[in-house]
């Protein structure tokens, strides 16, 4: 199931999508190994930054991650658990 | 023998941080300039990579002159939230190494090391070393910081200053003086733009020049001495903020009052906002315009007697001021909340306080001016300023921020 919008500007689509994360665990650490976003499999290649972000009232952590092709934010939200897709671009961006 | 008289202080200064941190989520900027700007189609860089100020860009250049000075400059739109997470996490770190550190901005700390460095086998350039290495590995390989270390702060944060990206500068109380002759006086933290022009009136550029001219204004004399203090403000210490104001200098003249208006409660909104946030009321308001070249202007004071976060009263206030002695032609505006009272609760009717609850909800959840008031509707709304000023310090990270 979908929810949210999207929007680009400059390259950069910023959406605000449910979607499927497949992680991994490496000690304390959770990492996002593959997500599933519109209707395709892509695999995450290096996370390259972790963060955390308030919106909409909420708390998410945050992961910049890069597939090789594309960039993405990934989002998960701290209290329901439920991951997004907070925007994305092409890799040459 | 080791002075102990003499404490360690250390200064953290994070690199082109902003930058930085969105070439460390971002790879494919990495090598290449970049802006950041406040907001997409906004035209001012707020902070400049390492790569596009090696062309001249600045905080500061107007995206035209950016692009003028550097063609291949990639503009990102700031991303505050981002910085804040990361800066929390650069916390955390140095307070492992000492528990008196002193939040100095967003991309700066102070550190008292005289005591735990001895539980270091290697002082200060372990301690250092360590803190870099845990930077690198939490917020990311890309992103450097420099490092002084020296006897008081105003001289480490001079030897942060000295060597960057990724540096590490001793200044003791042996070569200190030696060390910073060649140092232009505008780089010492206190000597700004009316103190470089006194300076410089007097043939003075550098710190050694400076030195060597007798009789001049303590202060100053002071400052080209590195004569500073060694106690730091740590996070435990922080006052909550003194007040709140917020200014905006507009592109073009505001001639008619309507547009005046509209500035005003702009700036008076998103003020009360943020004292609202920080649950404080003001008592004082205060409202300055100026025209082109200050040529003339207007300053207006109320003090009333409870404290306040309502915009309507702080507005209605400072408008009835205005209305008095209306001025033309307006180019600057500022806005000032002071006498401020912590847990304000707003006096008059309880259902005001109630729909000011349910807008700070409202604007909460979905953004600042999701709701906003009608006399707002139909022209571009003024946004809070983007800065790693931190005036909000208390807020964020002292007593306010551990009763959240």
């Amino acid at each position: 199931m979908t929810f949210g919008f999207t929007l680009v500007t400059n390259g950069v689509m910023e959406t605000n999508e449910e979607i499927g994360v497949e992680v991994g665990f490496w000690g304390r650490k959770v990492i996002p190994l593959r997500f599933i976003w519109g209707g395709r499999r892509h695999e995450v290649k290096r996370v390259t930054l972790k963060f955390e972000r308030k919106d909409g009232g909420k708390v998410f952590l945050g992961f910049s991650v890069d597939t090789g092709t594309m960039l993405a934010e990934l989002l998960l939200d701290k209290e329901d658990l439920v991951w997004r897709i907070g925007h994305c671009a092409p890799s040459y961006t | 023998m080791e002075d102990r008289t003499l404490r360690s202080i250390l200064h953290l200064d994070m690199n082109s941080y902003f930058a930085t941190v969105e070439q460390q989520a971002n790879p494919y900027l990495r090598g290449r300039p970049v802006g950041i700007i406040k907001a997409e189609g906004r035209g001012c860089v707020i902070a400049a990579s390492v790569e596009a100020k090696k062309f001249g860009v600045g905080t500061g250049s107007t995206v035209w002159e950016a692009k003028k000075k550097c063609p291949g400059i990639v503009f990102v739109p700031s991303d505050m939230e981002k910085y804040f997470s990361q800066t929390e996490k650069m916390i955390k770190i140095v307070t492992a190494f000492s528990p008196i550190v002193e939040v100095f901005s967003i991309d700066e700390v102070f550190l008292d090391v005289t005591d735990s460095r001895r539980v270091f086998a290697g002082g200060e350039l372990q301690m250092v070393l360590e803190m870099k290495e845990q930077i690198r590995q939490q917020l990311g390989e890309w992103v450097k910081c420099s490092v002084g270390v020296s006897f008081n702060k105003i001289t480490a944060k001079l030897a942060s200053g000295m060597q960057k990206p990724d540096g590490l500068v001793f200044l003791t109380p042996e070569n200190y003086l030696q060390e910073t002759e060649k140092i232009k006086t505008e780089e010492v933290c206190g000597i700004g733009r009316s103190r470089t022009k006194y300076l410089e009136n007097i043939g003075v550029t550098t710190l050694g020049q400076a030195r060597k001219i007798p009789n001049l204004p303590e202060e100053i004399r002071k400052l080209v001495w590195l004569e500073g203090e060694a106690s730091l403000q740590t996070i435990e210490e922080l006052e909550p903020a003194k007040s709140v104001s917020r200014t905006y200098t507009t592109y073009r003249e505001l001639n008619s009052k309507q547009a005046v208006l509209r500035l005003v409660r702009n700036l008076v909104e998103e003020a009360a906002s943020k004292l609202r946030e920080m649950g404080l009321g003001g008592r004082t308001v205060c409202l300055i315009l100026t025209t082109s070249l200050r040529e003339s202007s207007f300053w207006a004071r109320k003090t009333i007697k409870n404290p306040t976060g309502d915009p309507q009263i702080i507005f209605d206030l400072l408008w009835r001021e205005y209305e008095k002695k209306p001025l033309p032609g307006v180019r600057f505006a500022g806005v000032g909340i002071s006498n401020l009272t912590e847990n304000c609760q707003l006096p008059i009717v309880d259902s005001r306080q109630k729909l000011l609850g349910a807008v700070d909800k409202v604007n909460d959840r979905f953004g600042l001016f999701t709701l906003y008031p009608a006399e707002l509707l139909g022209g571009e709304l003024i946004r809070p300023e983007v800065t790693g000023f931190l005036g909000d310090k208390w807020y964020r990270f002292g007593g306010r921020a551990q009763t959240k």
